[in-house]
């Protein structure tokens, strides 16, 4: 990377990827270049592993849903022999889309501009009027494109539009632990996503979302309604969020990061309390503890929003809570987000349902929390027009976190996650090792 | 007392017509005073759900309507300051007796949403099971489906 003098020289004339990361700090132009938002499309979410869905949301043969790689619609389904596909949206023909649902079951994909009809599995079954072609055509070579590496762990299911690459394991590296600990919330090692998602949108770019989502500094500032409500509720005092607080902010290698708050999760309530909160929690609450006894069903309902950790899978895939959240850029000023809430295979009904209502209550389009984020994305999208101030700042604990086998550790409120982000954009993005 | 169907058919469309107001005019006491102590307020995801344990909109029980106008009022939910405001019309009333106690209202609702520059159109079905209480009625509960529930919805942290 380059020095910060060689950078400022640069600035104003130029506006490379590699001018726009320094160490504690990126470029106003990351968040609204269309060019940039290009580079991005194509050497990020057209090179690296991207997130694509559940295998839960596709448990049967013929089941599929749709969603993007980058801007490219895809569809990902499951054939006759339970095999996974991730496949362009996109008749090989004249390009029409040849699914047009969010999710459902078929036994086949027909385009309907001139009737191509594509198996579950993506091959070319059939063209009306075939003898017009010439001897050249070949329905073998002719199937929906599949993406070029797919790869499930754990149920999440990823893809990669590169041949070449590390493998997805490799490229999850120590976050694996961490969709452990998410699906082994329950008792079989299986959760479901098949509950539909919320999905928003904003006018922002998708980076500020990811960011945020291992933003351990905003919540008492941003979500101070709901704090404010939660801590006069149930007559407590939230501090995870504070500089105080001994959770911590992590670099996972590859872009990844997490904000562990596993180890006060249960002395602070923190879902407990939201339970109690929820509508049927103070009943939840009640019937736990006649049946369990006070301490076991402060356990089981402090597991119920979730595991205690924020986890971002660089680019595009979060667990928080219970939920699985996607995000898709749609353009440089425009971004949607797929919000999946999960159960547990193998607990009892009232505790899953209790998942999605603590979920909804902050998460939904009408919660006490995401619409507020959503809301300073696009105050912060609107800021950072200023032409004159050129800098965000992410230098927080820049100086004090400490490492451990080469990766940052610092604490819950410290900007770590976000330079372990931009450590890996300006890797795919500059194309060496990078900056941060 | 009110003395017949007719009369509380009457009074049941009015007191959803009084609750529009209240929203509007973001009388958010008032409105809450509608309510029953065991009223429901239930915004669905899907089209035709029928059961409020799915994933929803949003789902409140008196309790969480409350911490809905606190958090309205406190000033610090960023996604409503400045305030929506909102102006409704509904209209298309069906009144059915759905019990010695309860009347069911439909109806259906054209809700302009203006914000930070930007007007929004919403639209749907209300549904509200109104309570006979003496002589006074009471919303038990209030259904909005919304013709776009399932769409990537906007900021609708205002009371629909």
């Amino acid at each position: 990377m380059l020095s910060q003098d060689q950078t400022t020289a640069r600035i104003g004339h130029a506006n490379q990827a590699a001018d726009m990361v320094r160490v504690g700090a990126v470029h106003r132009n990351i968040y609204l270049d269309p060019d940039l938002y290009r580079q991005e499309m194509k050497d990020i979410f057209e090179q690296t592993w991207v997130y694509i869905g559940h295998e839960s949301e596709i448990a049967n043969a013929g089941d599929f849903k749709t969603t993007t790689i980058g801007t490219s619609p895809i569809i990902l389904c499951r054939d006759e022999d339970g095999k996974v596909h991730v496949l362009m949206n996109r008749c090989r023909h004249r390009g029409a889309t040849v699914c047009q649902d969010d999710a459902g079951n078929t036994n086949a994909f027909r385009c309907e501009y001139h009737a191509w009809v594509y198996g579950i599995d993506g091959g070319l079954r059939g063209v009306p009027y075939p003898s017009r072609y010439g001897a050249d055509f070949d329905k073998s070579k002719l199937g929906l494109m599949p993406a070029a590496r797919v790869g499930s762990y754990r149920g999440f299911v990823f893809a990669s539009l590169a041949q070449d690459g590390q493998e997805l394991t490799d490229y999850l590296g120590k976050a694996c632990q961490y969709l452990d600990l998410f699906v082994d919330a329950s008792p079989e090692g299986a959760i479901e996503a098949k509950h539909g998602a919320h999905k928003y949108y904003y006018e922002a770019n998708w980076k500020f979302q990811l960011e945020n989502s291992l933003d351990g500094y905003h919540p008492y500032f941003v979500h101070r309604s709901f704090f404010d409500l939660q801590d006069k509720r149930t007559d407590s005092k939230s501090t995870i969020f504070s500089d105080k607080s001994t959770a911590v902010a992590m670099e996972l290698g590859n872009g990844h990061a997490v904000l562990d708050q596993r180890n006060i999760m249960n002395q602070t309530n923190t879902y407990f309390h939201r339970v109690k909160m929820a509508p049927g929690g103070p009943e939840l609450i009640q019937k736990l503890e006649n049946e369990r006894g006070e301490a076991e069903a402060r356990r089981i309902l402090n597991s119920i929003g979730g595991n205690g950790f924020n986890l971002a899978i660089f680019p595009n895939l979060v667990i928080i809570g219970v939920q699985i959240r996607v995000i898709r850029p749609v353009s440089v000023g425009m971004t949607h987000v797929d919000v999946f809430p999960t159960t547990c295979v193998g607990v009892p009904d009232p505790i899953n349902d209790m998942r999605l209502r603590t979920h909804e209550a902050f998460f939904g389009p009408a919660g006490f929390g995401a619409p507020d984020d959503l809301e300073i994305f696009e105050r912060a999208q609107a800021g950072i027009q200023a032409e004159p101030v050129e800098w965000l700042l992410l230098n927080r604990g820049l100086e004090k976190e400490t490492y451990e086998d080469g990766l940052a550790v610092g604490q819950i409120t410290d900007e770590t996650p976000q330079r372990a982000m931009y450590k890996e954009w300006f890797r795919l993005m500059v194309g060496s090792p990078g900056c941060g | 007392m009110i003395e017949n169907a007719l009369e509380i058919a009457h009074l049941a469309q009015r007191l959803v017509e009084d609750e529009a107001e209240h929203l509007d005019g973001r009388q958010y006491r008032d409105w809450l005073e509608l309510f029953s102590e065991d009223a429901v307020y239930w915004v669905p995801l899907r089209e035709g759900q029928a059961n409020p344990s799915e994933l929803n909109v949003l789902l409140d029980d008196r309790s969480r309507m409350e911490n809905r106008i606190d958090r309205l009022e406190g000033g610090h939910a960023h996604s409503q300051i400045p305030p929506s405001r909102t102006s409704r019309s509904v209209t298309n009333f069906r009144t059915a007796q759905e019990s010695d106690e309860i009347v069911v209202v439909s109806s259906r609702f054209i809700l302009f949403e203006y914000r930070r520059g930007v007007q929004r159109l919403y639209g749907g079905r209300y549904t509200h099971h109104v309570r006979l209480n003496g002589d006074r009625l009471l919303i038990k509960s209030k259904r909005v489906d919304l013709v776009n529930s399932e769409a990537r919805l906007g900021n609708v942290t205002f009371l629909l």
